[in-house]
């Protein structure tokens, strides 16, 4: 028995669930503030998509703008 | 449950839930107009927002009804979700898909493929399966939530579904859809406070977390004997290796769901929305938490409601939910929470499933307006017909989506949800991957990894698998018999042939053909590092 639980598979599905959520925060806390360069012409292609993005929105909703 | 107080709270609520979306949308309005800065989604909002997209009523409510049938052994999806749909999905896709999609200017999952491989049949095709299949999935999350508010208010279930029916349908036809990253946010952070008091308090309320899992381990002599047929032999252990219930648990629940993550199309959008890779790292950690929480709970506390209903009832959990897992949860909330935690819950799940509901609204929308419509009918089109086509198919898509959450069979919300998410793999999984990192891969080997894909899963669907076939009903008229092939193979998900071969499909005839578009491939890869 391991922590209650007989089998010892699904006391490693338990453990593995606690550890990948480890593995996340670590990998997350690691890498905050890396990566976070963006050059002007992804700068410019994400301004861009945002802003289509928003015109899709906009039809799906009412097919208008609400401003 | 005090009516009144519920309704204000609802109200309170769905307010709230309305002036979100109208702010959130309005900031990124302006920031992307004026260029000044937050323009794009914060880490927190775009973790939450796809945690809440991916976990839903269907989550809470079917897999944690579902464990209180199986047992623990369903831990293996929560884990898979982690390590693959938040972990694998952010760290090995989610980069490279930002990066593709905002070289090609992609917008939804569809246009992706389209665009990567210059192929407008992939495109329609791939909006067309999506569009078909998406409400069985919707309607899974609409009997999960429906269930609860049937538990809570006691209600007749039929009621229940109107009423959600009625909140969703409203929220998305009358500007639901805008703002919908905010409130995804929100509702994220009501079902992460709901899910961890839920769970909490079971542990407490069992004696702490070995004494929860003893008692569990010690009500193995109450396992139906169905069950043991099947299989099952504790509820804190695996099934026999081989049996009918280790198939359906491995091969489609925990593989479908914790694979089919990867190619969800309402969830690969999400990735561009955040302005760099950084946001990507950092939602890693709110993502990993809060899957852990919700998901970790619902099957945690699916499995120990048996103890509680046992200790209390002198019944297990699916005996007290009359046979229907989708019951076990709202029923163990009933019973066993405090009256406060009911009003809490009700917003939870509403939450959930209203965040999940407008996301798979919003890619139905697409699919039919921009993928099918706008795509497949470039020569005659016209803005008015396509704002008219999307209305139209969404309308069409949320009368479907309803007819099945009542036509829809008891327990059926883990098993709907499965298909869904195993045809997304079977038919994308592979081009998908292929796509963002082979530049070898070719046009004719995404469409057959595609179409083999799906036409095997729904081949076996139709015809093999057990419960599917019998509901459809063409082996019996062709071959005078309810599947084609009866015995094990009739719990074998289909993902397990339809998976391979797409991908051995998608690679050979790409090293069969030849790669023709050189120039988008030169595009969609730029600013990656191989």
């Amino acid at each position: 028995m391991f922590l209650g639980i007989k089998d010892f598979t699904v006391f490693l599905a338990y453990t593995l669930t606690i550890l990948s959520t480890i593995l996340c925060v670590v990998y997350g806390v690691m890498n905050w503030n890396k990566e976070g360069d963006v050059s002007d012409k992804e700068y410019e292609e994400e301004k861009n998509w945002t802003k289509e993005e928003l015109e899709i929105n906009e039809e799906l909703s009412d097919g208008g703008d609400i401003q | 449950m005090n009516v009144f107080y519920l309704l204000t709270i609802v109200i309170v609520y769905l307010a709230v839930i309305t002036y979100l979306g109208y702010k959130g949308y309005k900031t990124t309005k302006n920031s992307t107009d004026y260029m000044i800065g937050g323009r794009t989604i914060h880490p927190y909002v775009m973790a939450l927002s796809y945690g809440a997209t991916f976990i839903s009523t269907a989550a809470i409510v079917g897999f944690g009804g579902i464990s209180s049938l199986f047992g623990m052994s369903l831990l293996w999806l929560p884990f898979a979700n982690i390590a693959i749909g938040i972990f694998v999905a952010f760290v090995f896709f989610g980069k490279r898909t930002r990066r593709i999609g905002l070289n090609l200017d992609a917008h939804t999952f569809p246009e992706f493929l389209g665009k990567r491989f210059d192929s407008p049949f992939i495109q329609s095709f791939s909006g067309f399966i999506i569009f078909i299949f998406m409400p069985l999935y919707a309607a899974a999350v609409l009997i999960g939530a429906s269930r609860i508010i049937e538990g809570l208010l006691d209600i007749p279930y039929i009621y229940s579904v109107a009423i959600f029916s009625i909140l969703v349908a409203s929220y998305v036809l009358m500007g639901g859809l805008k703002g919908v990253m905010y409130t995804d946010a929100l509702q994220g952070t009501l079902m992460f406070c709901g899910m961890l008091i839920l769970l909490v308090f079971i542990y407490i309320n069992l004696g702490g977390i070995t004494s929860a899992h003893s008692s569990l381990t010690n009500l193995a002599d109450k396992i139906p004997q169905g069950l043991q047929d099947q299989g099952l032999t504790n509820w804190t252990s695996s099934p026999r290796f081989g049996s009918q219930l280790w198939w359906v648990i491995y091969s489609s629940l925990v593989l479908g769901v914790g694979i089919g993550v990867l190619a969800q199309p309402q969830l690969v959008v999400r990735y561009m929305t955040v302005k760099s890779n950084k946001e990507l790292n950092r939602a890693v950690l709110i993502g990993g938490i809060f899957i852990l929480v919700t998901t970790g709970s619902a099957y945690i506390v699916g499995a120990l409601s048996n103890v509680f209903f046992f200790e209390n009832f002198d019944k297990i959990s699916i005996a007290m939910a009359k046979g229907n897992t989708d019951s076990v949860i709202p029923l163990f909330i009933a019973e066993a929470m405090p009256s406060w935690f009911g009003y809490l819950f009700m917003l939870v799940i509403l939450s959930a499933g209203m965040s999940t509901l407008s996301s798979q609204f919003h890619t139905i929308g697409t699919s039919i307006g921009r993928d099918i419509y706008k795509n497949s009918f470039s020569k005659y089109y016209n803005k008015k017909y396509e704002l008219l086509v999307t209305k139209v198919g969404m309308v069409v898509a949320i009368l479907a989506t309803i007819f099945l959450g009542i036509q829809l069979e008891k327990g059926i919300v883990a098993r709907a949800t499965a298909i869904f998410f195993g045809l997304m793999a079977s038919s994308f999984l592979f081009p998908y991957i292929l796509s963002i990192y082979w530049k070898k891969v070719t046009k004719a080997g995404a469409i057959s990894g595609i179409i083999s894909g799906f036409t095997i899963t729904v081949f076996l669907f139709l015809l093999v698998s057990g419960k599917e076939a019998r509901v459809f009903g063409l082996s019996q008229l062709f071959f005078s018999r309810d599947t084609l092939i009866p015995g094990i193979m009739e719990y074998v998900d289909p993902l397990v042939f339809a998976l391979p071969i797409s991908g051995l499909s998608t690679i050979v005839v790409s090293l069969f053909t030849k790669v023709t578009n050189h120039k988008t491939i030169e595009t969609a890869f730029e600013g990656i590092k191989n």
